[in-house]
């Protein structure tokens, strides 16, 4: 699903990524982690066309990353659902349009349905008409989740996904990550929150200053 | 797509205040267009009017034959600096002097013969309305035979070249500044929208939207606020024209010959109209991500 071949990174003379090959095939959970500035968020960022590598190559499912044209980067993202750090939330549109966008871009049919669907499963869907600036943390972070799953990509990227968040919620929305991983999508969390993985018998890629070391 | 529509018009509601800022940006940057447009075109009439003002008088001699009389008025309306002439006999010229003069009736009183003169009044082609042309054409027709005198007035000749000139001049001044006014207002409006946007339109890309769905909405909206912009801009510039007009115009009476050419006004609002969508257009291609 996601193949890294190589790849190398830099902002300006800052090198972030030195020399990253990993691969992560349909359906897995995978967590990437690592200090805080180790290049997580970049790492998701080359996934989704935000940040271009500057050596190496990227797969993700069908679309060769590192030579995609600049009018397919919209179809490569479609495919990919993704849980903000910061939400990305539009702050002047609802919690219902808010998710229906993801289904209106893909120009899909029944989009009242889908998001009710998607909002029920991340128990929301009583505040569809609410604005997401009354809403609390945990509470916008389960609507960036319902966005993200409810066009039903085959990967799913969640960018520190509990940063904001007490214990208790924290553990309900890694639950919810769980479910949508086990109903077949592939998963890839950064994070450099070790509770979220401690007991987890998934993959853990860890970047160490610049390098990728994979424990078992 | 009523989803376009619908999108626009619900993120124009929502976004009540800095959309009025766009819409006041974009109509005060358009109002002082309109002003200056207003003020060119009033300047650039009231002078290309004056010439039509002035005349030469050319006054015959006293005992000419009619013959003789005909042979200088072709001989004046073939020259080609000659726009227009008007012949005045005796009888006529008494007639004009009892109209423009009120008393005349008590001057000429008591005086057996007609003591006016035959005349010729001639009205000059605009472009030879300047004091050296003037004062060489009336030396010429001096010259002519039958003919006693050519009076003009030197100083408004002289005024009215001056004024032609200088409303060229500023015409060609104003012209420069509208022109950075207009890249201004382009601009700004691009500004404008960009920012109001910018967050916006980035999270569209992210989610995967084309550039074309982005557009749709955002352009209906850019339109929408431009053609707001402009209906602004000349209902002010319509109100300042009619505060012109009628109540500076009964203070200083020339204000009251103003004139404001209402096919602006729509052109007005298809200019802004442009703006806004050529901003929008700007604004969502300028997001790379
Ligand atoms: N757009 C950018 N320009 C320059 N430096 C950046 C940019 N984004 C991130 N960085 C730097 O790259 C490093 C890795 O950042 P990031 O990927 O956000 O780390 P993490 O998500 O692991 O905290 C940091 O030192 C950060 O300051
Ligand atoms: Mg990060």
């Amino acid at each position: 699903m996601v193949i890294f071949n190589n790849v190398v990174k830099y902002y300006e003379n800052l090198k972030v990524l030195r020399d990253i090959s990993f691969q992560i095939t349909k359906g897995e959970m995978v967590f990437v982690t690592g200090p805080t500035g180790s290049g997580k968020t970049t790492l998701l960022k080359l996934i989704y066309l935000a940040e271009k590598p500057d050596e190496g190559e990227i797969t993700v499912g069908d679309f060769k990353v590192t030579s995609l044209k600049k009018s397919e980067i919209p179809y490569l993202r479609r495919n990919i659902g993704i849980i903000f750090q910061d939400f990305k939330l539009i702050k002047n549109m609802t919690v219902f349009d808010n998710v229906a966008l993801s289904l209106r871009i893909k120009k899909e049919k029944d989009i009242k349905n889908l998001v009710y669907e998607a909002l029920k499963k991340v128990h929301l869907r009583h505040k569809a008409d609410s604005y997401p600036k009354i809403l609390s943390g945990g509470e916008q972070q389960r609507v960036v989740i319902a966005r993200a799953i409810v066009a039903k990509p085959e990967l799913i990227l969640a960018d520190e996904p509990t940063a904001n968040l007490d214990p208790n919620t924290a553990t309900a929305i890694m639950q919810l990550i769980n479910e949508i991983n086990l109903q077949g999508t592939t998963v890839i969390i950064a994070t450099h929150y070790r509770e979220l993985f401690r007991n987890t018998w998934k993959r853990i890629l860890r970047i160490d200053e610049g390098n990728l070391i994979e424990r078992a | 797509m009523p989803y376009i529509i619908k999108s626009a018009v619900k993120s124009i509601y929502r976004d009540k205040w800095i959309n009025l800022l766009s819409m006041l940006a974009i109509g005060s940057s358009l109002l002082i267009l309109l002003i200056t447009f207003l003020l060119v075109f009033n300047f650039h009439i009231a002078t290309s009017r004056l010439p039509e003002l002035f005349s030469l008088v050319v006054y015959l001699k006293d005992n000419l034959s009619e013959d003789e009389t005909k042979k200088i008025i072709t001989q004046l309306q073939g020259r080609n600096d000659v726009d227009g002439v008007k012949y005045l006999s005796k009888a006529d010229a008494l007639v004009e002097f009892k109209k423009t003069v009120k008393s005349a009736g008590v001057i000429l009183e008591g005086l057996d013969e007609n003591p006016l003169s035959s005349y010729i009044e001639i009205k000059l082609k605009k472009e030879y309305v300047s004091r050296p042309s003037v004062e060489s054409i009336s030396a010429e027709i001096k010259n002519i035979n039958g003919v006693d005198e050519v009076y003009f007035g030197e100083k408004i000749a002289e005024t009215i070249y001056f004024l032609k000139k200088s409303s060229q001049a500023v015409s060609i001044f104003l012209f420069i500044i509208v022109s950075i006014v207009v890249i201004f207002i382009s601009h700004s409006t691009v500004k404008i929208l960009f920012f109001r946007k910018k967050e916006e339109i980035e999270i569209l890309k992210l989610l995967g939207a084309t550039n074309g769905f982005i557009r749709a909405p955002f352009v209906l909206e850019g339109g929408i606020l431009g053609v707001l912009g402009g209906i602004i801009a000349i209902t002010s510039t319509a109100i300042i024209y009619l505060l012109i007009k009628y109540k500076l115009g009964t203070v200083i009476p020339v204000f009251e010959g103003i004139v404001l050419p209402w096919q602006i006004m729509p052109l007005s609002v298809l200019i802004s109209l442009i703006l806004g969508v050529i901003g929008s257009l700007i604004a969502v291609g300028r997001i790379r991500i």
